[in-house]
């Protein structure tokens, strides 16, 4: 009988985990995951913005694992870790394990003030993405037919919140969204009533990459048209607006990209957390006194002497790789190793042929960091066919200057709800039901659950 | 001032007209829609069975119009239609009209079930797709984990109810993505477990086809596995499964294409309507007794000495243009023009390399109809982008056997909200 593993996370850790694992034919491998999907989302961004479509950024976990025999995927839930047992709980399933690996990635983080969700979401997932999406372009329709200057000003007001990477590219994408179709398509709009904020609580936009590049991050989202507001933090987001120390801001439209939490399984774990939530794990990757049990990627502390890795793809990538080794090194008697970050550089978009990029002492902007991020993110973009889609997308928004995912979707299917149009931007559907109802609807019928998190 | 139009619908009807209007620079125009996308409704199941994506086949409106100085997009919901005082009402605005055109299509019709639709969606617009997608590959991923047999025999079977062109073409691409991703990425659940059933009331499949053409479409079905079962209706629908008379069938996803009405809206405008609610035009198109007043597409009843016109693409697409044309020919005094439909035969596709088509007595099937289909879609397809991403995907699935949109996303968005796996079964 092989050793069972059992990876919780199909995100950039879980994959390269599950392949490493898979590839070596020495275990059975169960992969667990409450989507369908892996989710590439440095470009999540983009189909905020109606650049790509949700399926160009996202494979189905189990296709992407097909050719490895020994690996099952599974939909599941998982709702607790039985140490003791060495269990995965997942309802009303449990799945043994004789090696673990959590790479459960992380969530949104509105410091406490949860309420803010709703009037501005993140970007984390395909929904949230389409809902951004969605919010953006139903306050250009509305402002089309609006009279009152007043409220066509709320409406064609956009505050990002958050200057790290996602921030600013969100910043850049909704400038260059509005700059293409405002003039062309929009009758009774001027591109000059549109107004693109972003809200930054440090000195500096990209606190993690050199100041040059922050200086000229900061100018080129300036170039289109980014109003870029530092040190200041938002004290309240309501309908109307988001408050600084100061002023008000009026607008239908505000983004968070201001902070992330590890996933909130780590509090049900019982082991030690760092401040953001994270579990703090040994040099090899293991929890302290659970050599059998690893975590990987965001939802991890990996302390360095430069302080904690941070929560990018290349260190998710790398360390599921490692606890991959690791469990096979263990496998067979082995001693682990320690595992080593491979600094592969970071770097931003801010636009059309625009990027900061950093590697080790190097640093780029401008159009020779935008053509090695395309390549990049091409290269690690999962499967032939969504690298083409992708790659057609750009070059005809690129040569077009238009967008391919204009869709404005919502989020009831049944013809008796309410219609997109009469709705605010930011303001839940009239007539749907105000909680998530049919999420049972594979049987048609209104159920309601209690998050993973809070359960047994 | 140029006279004013105002077009409801961005749908095949609402854009042609749009276009001929905007082109002739002789009215202001303004076209009302709910939302804000033109969709090409004929590649809908497509987006329902994880071939394309929503936006392959979905173009803001206000894109398509774009380079008509004259021409207004506005997204709103049409209230009322107030045709004595000649003003469209909507949730927000008023707007006063010259001409009018309604060009509001079709919804389903649950046949006074209502109740039906949530546990059996159908296939009109993209969030319907999207959740037929989510309800059919969530069942698999359900089915793939599920211990108890029966509970596992329920999520693997799928009732299409309804045999005409679109019940044909969701039940054929259904069966094909069932079967090819279970043979390839399952481990627990077994391709000779799935079943797929095609419900059709009338004897024959694909009613307005000849008959030889739908025996073959009803064999190329078989062929893929789908259970044809025929006069048989639907008494009933419940979580569980659907009652066809004295057989149940036990089944956790059943979608709906049998039938379609026309706008609402009909209803409100107090003109003389057919059974099915369409309302009756004149020839030229325009309302009798409102000759200012034009309705096309699946909300008009337009008789010919066959019948009344079907609820096709090419119908709305060249009622369009012809209404378009007599608001023209009215600007110029002109009489308007009685409409003429040129029949370009119709078309239905099963699948991989099959497909059905019929063009004045010419009947075809298998491969060189589904060539002419391919064809003809991409034709009529909007947009160079979407042509080109359409048949880079089609290629794709065809050499490889897979799909390329087989995501499961729901309607909430909240990190607060069930993720989809937290679902469980009765």
């Amino acid at each position: 009988m092989k050793p069972r593993v059992v990876i919780v996370g199909g995100g950039f850790a879980g994959i390269r985990a599950a392949n490493v694992l898979g590839a070596s034919r020495r275990f059975e491998v169960t992969v667990l995951d409450r989507r369908n999907h892996h989710l590439f989302q440095p470009l999540l961004y983009q189909v905020a913005s109606a650049t790509l479509n949700p399926s160009d950024i996202a494979v189905p976990i189990r296709q992407i694992l097909a050719h490895r025999k020994d690996i099952r995927v599974h939909m599941e839930d998982v709702t607790a870790v039985d140490f003791a047992t060495r269990e995965v709980v997942a309802g009303r399933d449990r799945h043994p394990y004789d090696y673990l690996v959590l790479a459960c990635g992380s969530t949104l983080s509105y410091f406490g003030r949860n309420e803010w969700e709703e009037l501005a979401p993140g970007l984390k997932t395909v929904e949230q993405a389409l809902e951004i999406r969605r919010r953006i372009l139903t306050s250009f329709e509305l402002a089309e037919k609006e009279t009152d200057v007043k409220v066509q000003k709320r409406l064609l007001t956009f505050v990002v919140i958050g200057g790290g990477p996602t921030g600013v590219e969100m910043a850049g994408a909704v400038a260059e969204l509005a700059n293409s179709i405002v003039h062309k398509e929009f009758r009774s709009i001027e591109i000059q009533t549109t107004r693109i904020i972003l809200l930054h609580g440090e000195s500096r936009l990209l606190p993690t990459f050199a100041p040059v590049l922050s200086e000229k991050a900061k100018l080129a989202l300036e170039h289109i048209g980014v109003e870029v507001i530092l040190g200041r933090l938002a004290q309240d987001i309501t309908p109307q607006g988001v408050r600084l120390d100061n002023q008000f801001i009026e607008t239908s439209n505000v983004f968070w990209a201001a902070g992330v939490k590890a996933s909130p399984l780590n509090r049900l774990l019982g082991v030690p957390l760092d401040k953001q939530g994270r579990v703090m794990v040994e040099s090899d990757l293991s929890l302290a006194g659970h050599p059998e049990v690893f975590v990987v990627g965001d939802q991890a502390n990996y302390s360095t002497p430069k302080g904690p890795l941070p929560g990018v793809a290349p260190v998710a990538m790398q360390q599921g790789i490692a606890a991959a080794s690791n469990i096979i090194r263990s496998a067979a008697g082995k001693p682990r190793k320690p595992f080593r970050y491979l600094d592969k550089g970071s770097m931003a978009v801010i636009g059309r042929a625009s990027a900061v990029s950093e590697f080790r002492k190097m640093k780029m902007s401008g159009f020779p960091a935008w053509v090695m991020w395309l390549f990049v993110h091409i290269m690690y973009l999962v499967g032939h066919r969504n690298r083409i889609v992708v790659l057609i997308n750009w070059l005809w928004g690129f040569l077009t200057f238009s967008r391919g995912s204009r869709l404005i979707t919502i989020q009831s299917w049944k013809e008796t709800d309410a219609a997109p149009a009469p709705q605010p931007p930011n303001a839940r559907m009239q007539n749907a039901p105000p909680e998530p109802p049919a999420l049972d609807a594979l049987d048609g019928k209104v159920m309601r659950e209690t998050r993973p998190a809070v359960a047994s | 001032m140029k006279p004013r139009v105002v077009i409801i619908g961005g749908g095949f009807g609402g854009l042609r007209a749009a276009k001929i209007l905007g082109n002739s620079g002789k009215v202001r125009v303004t076209v009302l829609d709910r939302r804000n996308h033109h969709l090409f409704q004929p590649l809908l199941y497509q987006v329902a069975t994880a071939s394309l994506n929503p936006s392959d086949i979905a173009v803001p409106i206000r894109q398509l119009l774009a380079r008509f100085p004259d021409t207004n997009v506005l997204m709103e919901n049409v209230v009322s239609v107030d045709l004595a005082g000649k003003e469209v009402v909507t949730d927000s605005d008023r707007h006063a009209f010259d001409y009018l055109i309604m060009a509001c299509g079709s919804t389903h019709s649950y046949f006074g079930h209502s109740e039906w639709e949530p546990l059996a969606p159908g296939l009109k617009t993209v969030e319907q797709a999207l959740e037929i997608r989510r309800r059919i590959l969530t069942a698999l991923e359900m089915a793939e984990k599920e211990k108890d047999a029966k509970a596992q025999a329920r999520l693997l079977s799928f009732v299409v109810i309804g045999g005409g062109p679109t019940g044909v073409e969701l039940a054929g691409a259904l069966a094909e993505l069932a079967h090819s991703i279970v043979a390839t990425e399952f481990d627990n659940i077994k391709s000779e477990m799935i079943r797929v059933v095609l419900v059709q009331g009338d004897t024959r499949l694909i009613p307005a086809f000849t008959p030889g053409l739908a025996e073959k479409a009803k064999s190329a079905l078989e062929r893929k596995g789908v259970q044809v079962e025929m006069g048989r209706h639907a008494t009933e629908i419940t979580a569980q499964g659907v009652r066809l008379g004295d057989e149940y069938i036990e089944s956790a996803t059943v979608l709906w294409a049998a039938g379609v009405k026309p706008s609402p809206l009909n209803g409100m405008l107090g003109v003389p309507l057919d059974k099915q609610g369409r309302v009756i035009v004149s020839e030229d198109l325009s309302v009798p007794g409102h000759p200012d007043v034009f309705v096309i597409g699946d909300q008009a009843h337009f008789e010919t000495p066959k019948g009344p016109l079907p609820g096709l693409a090419p119908v709305a697409m060249q009622q369009g243009i012809a209404a378009g044309s007599n608001i023209l020919r009215r600007l110029d005094q002109r009489p308007g023009k009685p409409f003429r439909y040129v029949d370009k035969g119709i078309m239905a596709v099963i699948g991989r390399a099959f497909a059905v088509s019929e063009f004045h007595g010419l009947a075809l099937s298998g491969f060189p109809a589904w060539v002419m289909w391919l064809f003809v879609h991409i034709m009529y397809l909007v947009g160079h982008r979407n042509r080109v991403i359409v048949l880079i995907n089609w290629a794709w699935s065809y050499l490889t056997f897979s799909r390329g949109a087989r995501l499961i996303t729901l309607a909430w968005w909240r990190d607060a909200d069930p993720a989809p796996a937290a679902r469980k079964d009765p």
